[in-house]
């Protein structure tokens, strides 16, 4: 029930002034710490306990990922392009990072399982070349 | 007369292919310890649950349209090359939950004095068809990768949801109930074996 209640709390205050999967996703990952996995989030910790915040936080990072893993490919797609636009940089530079390091691949959950996860990791794959064919394009 | 023996070869073949899958999923006489028997008869008889939204987008048409659409070979390549080696995955997965379900089976008939033939049969027989479908879809996705397979997979699907139906209708109430405590519903998934 806890749980729910800080779910609840987390989707209203923070999730829901975060609009894009990815971008959610990223944010998700980023409460996990990197070496424990563990999640933490200071205000969800001292409203609730620091257990239910890091379930609460865990969830959620379930749900986005499950979401955002198994949506059509094109969906995946524009949801990748408005990130990379989003986030202030050239896109150009952006993509170049991503295809080489690829650090999406630390905002996938711990508890996913590896079918759903290669499968995110290839559509991403794929999304990238699309979206930098589409930059090329848009030029 | 060329027909009599090609038609008798092929049985021959279907007859060692059989014989080889009953074999692959019966524990071998070496690893026949009581520890590893007991272990056995008390592993978990759920399978790897792999959400139904990611089986229904990795055999259709979807994803592969929108591919289509774009008008690039390479990436044609890249997308098909993906999903042939993911869908491969996703049937030795499957495939390996049917063999550890029947020895799972064949360890607790072990001990079962009052078998029923006819549930025996059946078993086998489904574990069988659910090789054979495995091995078809394997030839397919090989041949001309995986997509809009949704029909057939969805066949195989059913056939080892019966499958893990019967067998596990047929263990003991215990193994059972303790296998169904074990058994996590996965966030997002459709039905409690997932798969």
């Amino acid at each position: 029930m806890d749980v729910e209640a800080a779910r609840e709390d987390l989707n209203k205050w923070t999730l829901a002034k975060i609009r894009l999967g990815f971008a959610r996703l990223i944010y998700l990952a980023s409460t996990r710490d990197y070496n424990t996995g563990r999640y933490y989030h200071d205000g969800l910790a001292f409203q609730f306990s620091e257990a239910v915040a890091a379930q609460a936080l865990s969830d959620a990072h379930q749900e986005v990922f499950m979401d955002l893993a198994l949506s059509p490919l094109k969906d995946l797609v524009d949801q990748l392009q408005a990130y990379l636009r989003s986030v202030g940089a050239e896109s150009d530079d952006v993509i170049r990072v991503w295809d080489r390091l690829e650090p999406y691949r630390v905002a996938i959950p711990t508890e996913s399982d590896p079918l759903t996860t290669s499968f995110f990791l290839a559509n991403v794959k794929i999304a990238l070349a699309i979206v930098r064919s589409r930059e090329r394009a848009g030029r | 007369m060329i027909g009599t023996w090609a038609f008798l070869l092929f049985g021959l073949l279907l007859l060692a292919l059989v014989i080889l899958l009953l074999q692959r999923a019966m524990p071998s006489a070496n690893d026949s310890e009581e520890s590893s028997e007991e272990a056995e008869t008390q592993a978990p008889v759920y399978a790897q649950s792999f959400p139904q939204r990611l089986v229904d987008r990795l055999f259709g048409s979807e994803d592969w349209e929108f591919i289509a659409k774009q008008e690039s070979p390479r990436l044609k390549r890249l997308f098909l090359r993906q999903r042939t080696t993911l869908a491969l995955s996703w049937l030795l997965a499957a495939r390996e939950d049917a063999t550890k379900l029947i020895r799972v089976h064949s360890a607790a008939a072990r001990k079962n004095s009052r078998l029923e033939p006819l549930v025996e049969f059946r078993v086998i027989a489904d574990y069988v068809a659910f090789q054979m479908l495995c091995l078809l879809i394997a030839l397919v996705i090989w041949l001309r990768g995986p997509v809009t397979m949704r029909r057939l997979v969805g066949y195989a699907d059913a056939l080892s949801e019966r499958l893990y139906e019967v067998i596990t209708r047929v263990l003991p109430a215990e193994l059972a109930c303790e296998n169904s405590k074990r058994e996590p519903a996965p966030p997002g998934s459709q039905r409690a074996r997932g798969r």
